[in-house]
This record gives structure tokens, sequence and C-alpha cells, in this order.
């Protein structure tokens, strides 16, 4: 099973510096995602969208990086471009077209899955569809809501509050909402943090599922849990601090492109059979040696 | 039962509805056997109220009353929200509305001759009195609710793609809606005591105040104190009767806020 990347830019980060009150947070952070293709045995390209994970300690940066990323902040210096998701709806794909991140161009999933209390599961999802830009029957918006509900186990869970749901069943509402929206970037904040085991596999075969289901869709996942980001990945980036020759501590965190992981070039990427191997425990026991070193406390 | 007095235990609702019963029996007790004669006795508290309803019109007082407060209530809840929602929304009006917050401080005592000059009856009087005396606390309680809006929550409404006005609806108007409903609730408190002392301070005009002020003064009957203590005792009731239908209301129209804390 092999992969290629194309041409095609979906996000891209070039220079980008974020403060607050002098305090620099991020500097000259630099990101490229490219869309992938993956070739299976028969030849025919299989639908898969590329899920690439931001791994970093805490309090490095990452829920910075993330609004960055969201269009919810703008950088002090540089840019942030996503691909115009509205080309997708005129099916205008094959040439480069990078905008501004602005709010409302990708779909985002907070790590407290943030959701409008006072409806109901398939309101929430109503809400969504109604926010896709498609022009729909009131007929067709549900059956398009009704296929979600199945699609993200939450049939029996419709007409329930979101304070009567789990922490995993509000997420997945959370995300098929946003799914619904039709971003062409979905960013996860810290999606298996406070989840039980059972319930963090459970989302990792759903990011595994939506991944292949959508290829024009990328996927971010913002985390600092790597055992089980790597496990639905193709591309690991590391985001982190760095030390001077004079081995103090350079102000403000950014992508160490040198410690990238490329997780579908190892091929190791979108194999759920792999996940409880040793090719998985040894990458992720890399990447947690280096946590020491990207949050600032060792040298190397 | 035994969790009762152990530490940061809540006890169940039958429980807690049997402590309360146990907390009004044991009042009733100590209130008829041991305090000094001066203070009047519940039996002779129930005659004077029995009196007060045949004689003085009561109910009707009572009625009366009710509804002013209820009326003032509503016109100072729609002028507080619309001042805090357009100090929320809109810079300019910011000010403003932090202004009319402080105006707590004020007293209208002194403003009262003007108020009545300006108003028509006295009816009318005990209403806008009950307006300007009720709005910097709502203003106040609304403006502090809105505020605790977590930004967060903009954000989740902007990456849905909703315009400004849907922001507004969803985020300001629905999402703070059970918060300023409390808001009313605490603050019609201070509207019932508010409402009482206005009609205690003009008298021709009726309400459960001027009989509070007839029993206490022109009209003190045989049983010495017990008829002010039976008009006490009825603003008491009808004021925690309000304040439970307030709840239910808020329960019935934000059944989700419930489920929260019920968990």
């Amino acid at each position: 099973m092999g992969y290629m990347k194309t041409n095609q830019i979906l996000v891209s980060l070039k220079g980008v510096q974020k403060s607050y009150d002098d305090h620099v947070i991020l500097r000259e952070l630099n990101l490229e995602v490219r869309d992938i293709r993956r070739d299976d045995n028969d030849n025919r390209n299989t639908q898969q969208a590329q899920v690439v994970s931001i791994l970093g300690p805490s309090g490095i940066g990452k829920t910075t990086l993330f609004r960055l990323l969201a269009g919810l902040e703008k950088p002090d210096k540089g840019t942030v471009l996503i691909n115009d998701p509205y080309r997708l709806l005129t099916n205008e794909t094959t040439d480069q077209h990078l905008i501004p991140a602005r709010a409302g161009l990708s779909g985002v999933v907070y790590q407290d899955y943030i959701l409008f209390e006072f409806l109901k599961v398939r309101q929430l999802l109503m809400l969504g569809a109604k926010q896709s830009g498609e022009i729909m029957s009131q007929e067709d918006t549900n059956r398009l809501v009704n296929e979600y509900l199945e699609k993200f186990q939450l049939t029996e869970h419709a007409d329930k509050f979101p304070a009567m749901l789990s922490g995993g069943q509000k997420q997945r509402v959370a995300i098929a909402q946003q799914m619904l929206c039709k971003p062409q970037l979905l960013l996860l904040d810290e999606p298996f943090s406070g989840l039980d085991p059972v319930t963090k596999k459970d989302v990792m075969n759903l990011i595994c599922e939506i991944s292949h289901t959508n290829e024009y869709l990328s996927i971010v996942i913002i985390s600092h849990d790597i055992s089980s980001a790597i496990k639905v990945s193709d591309t690991i980036y590391l985001i982190g601090r760095a030390r001077n020759t004079e081995h103090k501590i350079i102000p403000g965190a950014y992508i160490h492109h040198d410690r990238t992981v490329d997780l579908a070039k190892m091929g190791v990427a979108w194999k759920p059979e792999l996940w409880d191997g040793n090719e998985f425990f040894e990458i992720t026991a890399k990447i947690e040696n280096l946590f020491p070193y990207l949050s600032g406390l060792s040298d190397d | 039962m035994d969790k009762i007095f152990s530490l940061f235990d809540k006890p169940s609702k039958p429980v807690y509805s049997l402590l309360i019963m146990f907390l009004v029996i044991i009042s009733f007790v100590l209130w008829q056997f041991t305090t000094p004669s001066i203070i009047p006795k519940p039996v002779k508290i129930l005659e004077e109220l029995k009196w007060l309803i045949i004689h003085k019109s009561l109910i009707y007082e009572l009625i009366s009353t009710t509804i002013t407060c209820f009326k003032a209530i509503f016109y100072s809840s729609l002028i507080a929200l619309s001042l805090s929602y357009l100090g929320i929304v809109i810079s300019f009006f910011r000010p403003i509305s932090f202004f009319v917050t402080k105006m707590r401080f004020w007293t209208l005592m002194g403003f009262s001759a003007i108020i009545l000059f300006l108003t028509p009856d006295t009816n009318s009087f005990k209403t806008v009195m009950l307006i300007f005396g009720i709005t910097p606390f709502l203003v106040t309680g609304f403006n502090a609710s809105l505020e605790s809006i977590e930004n967060s929550w903009y954000h989740y409404a902007q990456t849905l793609k909703l315009s400004k006005l849907e922001i507004f609806w969803n985020v300001v108007i629905r999402k703070s809606a059970p918060e300023l409903l409390s808001v009313i609730r605490q603050n019609f408190a201070i509207a019932w005591i508010m409402i009482i002392a206005a009609e205690v301070a003009v008298r021709d005009q009726g309400g459960i105040g001027q009989v509070l002020y007839d029993s206490s003064t022109r009209f003190i009957g045989p049983n010495g104190y017990a008829r002010p203590f039976a008009v006490q005792l009825i603003i008491l009731l009808m004021g925690i009767n309000i304040d439970y239908l307030l709840m239910l209301i808020r329960r019935k129209l934000f059944p989700y806020v419930y489920l929260k804390t019920d968990k």
C-alpha cells in the first residue's frame, strides 16, 4: 500500500509569530500540509483524507496555534492560509486557491465539546446542516441529519440535550455538527483528553472512518496524547521550544521539522491492525523521550 | 438520613422536605410557648388574619399589590434587558448601562414628590417608583450574566458560520435567558419589599402596604401586635410563593439547566 503527496496545499503557515503582552508564544512557525493520495494494491486510488497531528508538551502554545488555524485569532506576523472550502462546493478543486484563515472556514471541535445546551442533538445537527452553504429542502436536510445520527451512533440520543450525554457522545455530536457544515479542514483540540481507554479507541476509529469517507477533508489534531495521535495520523509534527548555542531557551515555540515523523512513508499509517504492535510502541517511546527537550527542560 | 450531619453532603429531596417540616413545627412550638408576651402568639395571629380577610379585604389588596409588582417587574425587565443587551453589543451604550448600575446607590425617597407630581395617579406613581427602584438592580444582574459568557461560545458560533444576528440570538439571548430569569427571581424580593414600602408611603390607593400601615397604627386590634404580624406573615408567604412560581417557570422553560444541576 503506497501513497503520494499532491501539489495541492491544504494548510500553509509561513513565518507565523504570536505574542501576548510581549510574551512570545509562537515564533517563526512554518508548516505546509499537502493533500495525500493513497494507492492500494488494486491500483485504484482509495479515498483518504490527510490526518496530521501536531504534538507538544502542555503549555507550549498548542491552543494558540489551534486558534490561529481556526481563524479565531490573527498572527502578529506571518500568514495562515487554508484551501478555500467553497471551491470544493463548486467542484473547482484542481487549481490551488489559498485564502487567509478566518472563523467559519474550518470545522472546530474543542476539548470540552462546546455545544449549545438549549438545543437537542437533532437540532444541533440541523443547525450544522443549515450552515453548510448548500441549498437543501427540509426533507433532504432531515434525511442528511438522520444519516449522520446513524453514522455517529447518535440515533437513540437524537432527542436528548447535551447535558444528558457522556463526554464521548458529546464529542461525536460536536464532530458530526462540524462535519455537516462541510469544512475542508477539521481541527480537533485534544480529542483524546479525559476519555477512558474504550472511548478513546472509539474516537480513534471514528477519526479513521471520517478520514476514509471524505478525501477532501483534512484533519488536524492538536494533542499531547502521543500514543493515540500517532495511530490515526499519517504525519506527526512536533511543536516545542529550543535552546540557543549558549543553552538558553529561545522564547516561543516552533515546529521542529527535523523531528517530523512521516508515518505514511514508514508504512505504518492507516493500519489499525498494527496499533498494538511494536512499531507504534517504539515511535511513541521515541517521541515521549523528546518531550523534555521540546518543553525546554533538557538540552537534547 | 444519617448524612444530614456529615460534611458537604446534600440531603435527598424527601429528607430535605422532612427537615423543613421539622424546622417549621419546632419554630411554631417555640414561638407559641417560649417567646415574651409582647410578641403575638401564632393562634392570635391566625385570629387576626381571619378578621383582616373579612373586614379589610386582605386578599383583594394582596392581589392588587401583586399585580402592580408584576407590572413593574415586567417593564423594569424590558428596560433593563434593552440597556444590558445594547451595552454588550454596541460600545456606545456601555457607559449608559454602567451608569444605571450605579443608580442602585441613589435613594428615591427625596425624588418621590417629583415622581408623584409627574404621574397621573398614585397607582402609576407606585409602578414608576418601583420601575426606577428595581431597574438598576436588574441591569447590574443582567450585565454580570451577559459578561460571564465566555469567548469560546462566540468562537463556537463563529465556527458554525452563524451571522452576527444569529450569534446575538443564540449566544447572547438564548444562552443567557435562564440566568436572566434567575436575576429577575433574585431581584423580585427587592421589588416586593419596595412596593410594600411605596404603599406604606402613599396610603390612599390601597394595597397590602396600606393594610400593614393601618394595622400597625389606626386599627390595632384586641390582640395587640397580632394584626400587623398577620399582614407581615401574608406578605412573606406571598413572596415565597411567587419565588417558587418563578422557579417553576424557569424549570419549565429551561429544563436543560436542571439536567446539569440534577447530575
